[in-house]
């Protein structure tokens, strides 16, 4: 069962094979962009989100799957509340190296 | 260095073979996660605040070359071109693909190493002095025994499901630096009255959200008693460790709860009733492996190298890298390089591909191709000819890797924190890189001195800010980060845990804290001798605390 807590909320999860992060989307499936996350604003949404993501049959590509709490910033975008979604949203806030994969360029 | 008999290197490979399988099955949907996770878990795959993570074992911190080229390859071929060390002188790669991670465990078993027993409660890797063999205060070189407990606990059929994980560490020197105090079990050399190689066995300390230094349980038992008592104290665990609280369930608790004394009965009993010569490792299995430490072939030299006089006099730069970085060998004319991956401003423990080939460059061409990680996440090269000092500090610099830095308040040990990991309540690395900045001038480092700034995200301790002379701790207040400071604690063979300062400092004052804490220091010390740990231990916290609150 999704956590009650107060807010709208979105669900996240991570990409099984790659590990990457995703949010579940209006037509049911995961984007890796925050943007195009589903808000539910309600604890019913809430709920009814959760069902709809244990009944799609891909769910086993998306693992870790928890609803944390949104907000709009001054330009309508949806940004996290908590400093760690917002962490996990952006990336490491440091300036790490961030080189794409040598196994994405190939297989591109 | 060790090399991987048949024993070994099927092992190893069998296990490569069974991840795979693992994960295809993971894949494909036959196994569900609940199932796959503690399988991963089990090859070192954690999954992390952004992607997968994969801790990678460096057997008491030794690497060769040719190991360290294999990360730096795996590091660009498989993840974003860096690694990370850790307080535990493994490797861990930030962003490794779940559906490339058998790849990635077979290459890694084409060099000897793997992610066994880097995760679960298990013993994780046995842990040693980065000077390992060559330190001038060095009773033993403690490797050999170190590879024969590394053997000993791999998939130890009786320690393969403790309550907690389970950490070993072992010295041989006089000057803790593989901070055996806080480990489940310290072990450091000895030799007794009749020359006799033994050990003195320190048990239950450790870090996490209830440090305790760890006690004396044996003055000293000696090498044939070595595996045998170790599986007495494991058992004494394993059977009476709590297993109903994961937060208790660690052996420092277990011995904290009954008291050194009993617990100590305890385990002689065990070890009295055990068929010791079962236990005990074969006949000539310590002369075997001992084989393959021993020391190069060091040519004959002078005490003291003119080049390096003469380079010294002629480059300020050199010489305070040569001040800071380079330590006393056992061996005229040679000397301990340590490599700082602690660049001012930079991120902790990080090194890219690029480094890491450089290093093990300048292993191969400088010190017998040989590596070694230390815990407070730097690199060493273990046998340096003085002579060529200036020549390696020039590469090193080319590589930007000739930071002078090393025990200084800028050689922070930084665990990666909310940047990274799921557990943490706070960020550390961008704290460490603000105080780094604030210390970056090389001139206020030296008149400082000696000063160990240690930075964990969450009370789980992984950046051993317990034992630091100022310690930071990152904590999560409604939803904001604020950080405690602890002062006087210390990892070394005076083991001591820091007492709280006071009320946490916001991520924007925690620099400006430090500075403060500095300057008093500068103000109270007798002289430029008086470290900042004496000058605590000294005054106490008073005097520090009303410079660090009287205007907050």
């Amino acid at each position: 069962m999704a956590k009650k807590i107060k807010g709208d909320q979105i669900f996240t999860g991570q990409l099984l094979r790659e590990g990457l992060v995703v949010y579940f989307t209006a037509d049911e499936n995961w984007s890796t962009d925050l943007q195009q996350a589903v808000v539910a604003t309600s604890d019913d949404e809430l709920t009814e989100l959760e069902m709809k993501i244990e009944s799609i049959s891909h769910k086993n590509d998306v693992i870790d799957v928890y609803p944390f709490v949104v907000v709009r910033d001054e330009k309508g975008k949806l940004v996290p509340q908590h400093i760690r979604e917002r962490i996990r949203t952006e990336g490491p806030s440091i300036d790490y190296i961030n080189q794409p994969f040598k196994q994405n360029m190939n297989a591109a | 260095m060790y090399v991987y008999d048949d024993f070994d290197e099927k092992f190893v490979r069998e296990r490569a073979a069974q991840f795979r399988d693992q994960v295809e099955r993971r894949l494909s949907g036959q196994l569900e996660e609940a199932q796959f996770r503690p399988l991963r878990l089990m090859n070192g795959v954690y999954l992390q605040l952004h992607a997968y993570m994969l801790r990678v074992a460096v057997p008491y911190g030794t690497l060769s070359s040719r190991q360290l080229r294999q990360l730096s390859m795996i590091a660009s071929k498989y993840d974003k071109g860096y690694g990370h060390f850790t307080t535990r002188q493994n490797i861990q790669f930030n962003w490794p693909q779940l559906k490339d991670i058998p790849d990635i465990l077979d290459d890694l078993a084409d060099v000897g190493m793997h992610a066994i027993q880097t995760s679960g409660n298990c013993i994780r890797n046995v842990t040693s002095d980065q000077w390992s063999g060559v330190a001038a205060d060095e009773v033993a070189d403690p490797r050999p025994y170190a590879e024969l407990m590394r053997q000993w606990s791999s998939l130890h059929p009786e320690f393969s499901y403790l309550p907690r994980k389970f950490k070993i560490a072992i010295t041989g020197a006089v000057s803790d630096r593989a901070a055996i105090a806080f480990h489940d079990i310290g072990l450091q050399l000895l030799k007794n009255s009749d020359g006799e190689i033994g050990f003195r066995v320190l048990v239950g300390g450790g870090l996490g959200r209830t440090p305790m230094v760890a006690k004396q349980i044996r003055d000293f038992i000696s090498f044939d008693d070595l595996l045998p008592y170790l599986v007495a104290i494991l058992r004494a665990y394993n059977i009476e460790g709590r297993r109903d609280n994961k937060y208790k369930a660690r052996i420092k608790i277990l011995v904290h709860e009954k008291g050194i004394d009993d617990f100590r009965a305890r385990v002689d009993d065990i070890f009295e009733g055990l068929d010791k010569e079962k236990l005990r490792a074969p006949k000539g299995e310590i002369e075997r492996i001992s084989k393959f430490f021993e020391l190069p072939a060091y040519e004959t030299l002078e005490e003291n190298s003119p080049e390096l006089a003469e380079a010294r006099a002629a480059n300020a730069s050199f010489n305070a890298f040569v001040n800071r970085n380079v330590a006393t060998h056992k061996k005229p004319g040679y000397s301990i390089v340590n490599i700082s991956l602690k660049p001012i401003g930079g991120i902790p423990g990080d090194a890219t591909s690029s480094q890491m080939d450089v290093v093990a460059d300048l292993a191969d061409q400088y010190s017998f191709g040989e590596i070694r990680v230390s815990h407070e996440q730097n690199l060493v090269l273990a046998h340096v000819k003085q002579s060529d000092l200036f020549t390696l500090w020039q590469r090193l610099r080319e590589a930007e890797l000739e930071t002078a830095n090393i025990g200084a308040i800028t050689d922070m040990i930084t665990c990666p924190g909310l940047d990274y990991c799921t557990l943490a309540t706070a960020r550390s690395i961008p704290i460490a890189q603000k105080i780094s900045e604030k210390f970056a001038d090389q001139s206020r480092q030296d008149l400082i001195g000696d000063l160990k700034i240690k930075i964990s995200g969450c009370i789980n301790a992984c950046g051993h800010h317990h034992a630091g002379h100022i310690g930071i701790l990152g904590l999560d207040k409604k939803g904001e980060e604020y950080y405690q400071i602890t002062l006087g604690g210390s990892g070394d063979e005076n083991a001591a845990v820091g007492d709280i300062l006071g009320p946490g400092f916001s991520a924007d004052e925690v620099a400006g804290a430090v500075d403060v804490l500095v300057d008093r220091y500068i103000e109270l010390r007798e002289s430029k001798s008086e470290s900042f740990l004496d000058v605590v231990k000294r005054v106490g916290l008073e005097p520090f605390k009303e410079a660090l609150y009287a205007d907050h």
